[in-house]
């Protein structure tokens, strides 16, 4: 077998630039590519990008389910200490799961600042979610809902596991536990980003993230047309200039 | 506010000139620390440098239990991502385990260059996977220091190495589909190789050079006895030779006009 492992296309990836860096981090059972034309654009823009794997994914979906939280924040940490020898401050971008590990992040270590996509602030009401870990035992994958691709040839061009893995959700909703209660320890500026047609994280999420952060400079911006994965969407343009605005707003172009 | 990577353990990425970009990947429970003096010597020769830190190494021993020899494997093949957007020509360099794991992605990867140090490798080697079972049942941890500072999780840091103390015995089953696909790789790479073996190193089998240097023989390769040093040739006093080695096998590559 000689192989590598990690899916064609779906690779971990860095442009070097200015001493501004921005670490992107994709969201659960997704891949660094769907962080990829949002890490071109901010390279385009002069910045240093590190689009990060995190761990479990992008390989086989087997490796996926015996990853705990912690190591998906640990992938992260992984990047934020690599950025350190290269950038004089960072910002943190993560669609859906990948937001949530960007604000959890955003209290635990010295960022610049968050944008958080599509971010989750609870999985939907599910009686089956306490008992996740026990269902795991039996049945190892949940299945994903129809594709609702607004872009249907990026949809067709996209990289992730086909199933959800039920133990790997268990996980999500721990991480999810700890992201609450860090919201509002979070002090730097945070830009929710949020499509009103997302109909896996429906737009009340961000309404929820929002009322819970209590850091000086917070805001929210919506987008129509565009299904979970804004990145990779119609609306992908306003979402990258947004973020672009959001780090020249922020102090981070003065490098 | 923690942290999960024990402090002055962390992974990281020294920039360069673009030219050469160099994977540095650590041992088999060692931290990415114990390459940080071969990266800062490839540094001041202008060379982008990234230490990696192998999945359940630098944190906590437990870590260890969940992790497979897959994901250091998928380590090894982020750091050569990021190092391609760092620099033109990417060197893969282990220390090993570490050194394993870049002989192995130099049989799946197009790379300038591979260099491992301290690499294990005996094609007799066997081991029963089921006696090692039985073994972790009965004794869960293995202790490298004094039992008298041997709690896993407590203790942090070998007193004088960058590496855990203890680790869990399951987690070595982990080493023996690497050795398969060791073997498996060695015949196929055609990476040019620099193979390093210190004359004191008593951890791993003395022929294993030997055996690596005749099992390449698809490629470029040179061997070097490292004079006095021991295993982990990256912090050993002795590791000068070994330094300048790896610095003129790379330069070799990017710049070959310099040595008609």
């Amino acid at each position: 077998m000689r192989q590598p492992l990690i899916m064609p296309t779906a690779e971990p990836f860095y442009f070097p630039g200015d001493e501004t860096a921005c670490l992107l981090i994709h969201g659960f059972t997704g891949t660094p590519k769907e962080m990829r034309w949002m890490g071109e654009y901010l390279a385009r823009a002069g910045h240093t990008v590190l689009g990060i794997r995190l761990a479990g994914h992008a390989t086989h979906p087997d490796d996926l389910p015996r990853c705990k939280w912690q190591d998906w924040l640990a992938s992260v940490e992984d990047g934020l200490n690599l950025l350190k020898g290269v950038a004089r401050r960072t910002y943190v971008m993560g669609l859906s799961m990948g937001g949530i590990l960007s604000l959890l992040a955003a209290a635990r270590y010295p960022l610049a600042g968050v944008v958080a996509m599509s971010t989750p602030y609870a999985l939907p009401p599910d009686p089956r979610l306490r008992y996740a870990r026990l269902i795991a035992r039996v049945m190892k994958t949940i299945a994903k809902g129809p594709p609702d691709w607004r872009d249907p040839a990026a949809g067709r061009d996209h990289a992730d596991y086909p199933a959800y893995p039920v133990a790997g959700i268990a996980e999500l909703a721990d991480l999810l536990v700890e992201m609450r209660a860090a919201l509002p320890a979070i002090r730097v500026p945070v830009l929710l980003i949020h499509s009103r047609a997302d109909s896996g994280v429906l737009p009340e999420n961000m309404e929820r993230i929002y009322a819970a952060l209590t850091t000086a400079d917070k805001s929210m911006l919506w987008v129509e047309n565009s299904s979970h994965v804004i990145t990779r969407e119609p609306d992908r343009e306003t979402v990258f200039q947004a973020a672009l605005d959001f780090i020249r707003r922020t102090g981070g172009a003065d490098a | 506010m923690t942290a999960f990577t024990l402090p002055g353990a962390e992974p990281t990425l020294l920039p360069g000139n673009g030219e050469a970009g160099c994977l540095l990947i650590h041992g088999f429970t060692a931290m990415p620390d114990e390459m940080l003096p071969l990266a800062l010597h490839l540094h001041a020769q202008g060379h982008t440098s990234l230490c990696l830190r192998l999945p359940g190494h630098a944190t906590r021993p437990d870590d260890l239990r969940r992790v497979t020899y897959r994901d250091w494997l998928t380590a090894v093949e982020d750091g050569i991502a990021i190092l391609r957007g760092a620099a033109r020509a990417v060197f893969v360099i282990g220390q090993s385990l570490g050194g394993m794991l870049a002989l192995i992605a130099a049989s799946r990867f197009t790379l300038h260059g591979v260099a491992a140090l301290s690499v294990p490798f005996d094609p007799r080697f066997r081991q029963s996977r089921l006696l090692l079972q039985l073994i972790a049942r009965l004794q869960p941890t293995i202790r490298k220091v004094a039992a008298d500072r041997a709690d896993p999780v407590g203790d942090r840091r070998e007193a004088d190495y960058p590496a855990y103390p203890a680790y869990p015995t399951i987690t070595v089953l982990q080493i023996h589909p690497l050795r398969r696909e060791l073997a498996d790789a060695l015949p196929h790479i055609r990476t040019p190789a620099l193979l390093l073996q210190g004359t004191a190193d008593a951890t791993i089998p003395p022929e294993s050079l030997l055996n690596l240097y005749s099992a390449l023989q698809q490629t470029t390769r040179q061997m070097l006895w490292v004079k006095d040093a021991g295993h982990g040739i990256t912090l050993d006093p002795h590791r000068q030779p070994a330094f300048d080695a790896i610095t003129t096998f790379i330069r070799r590559i990017t710049q070959p006009e310099e040595f008609p």
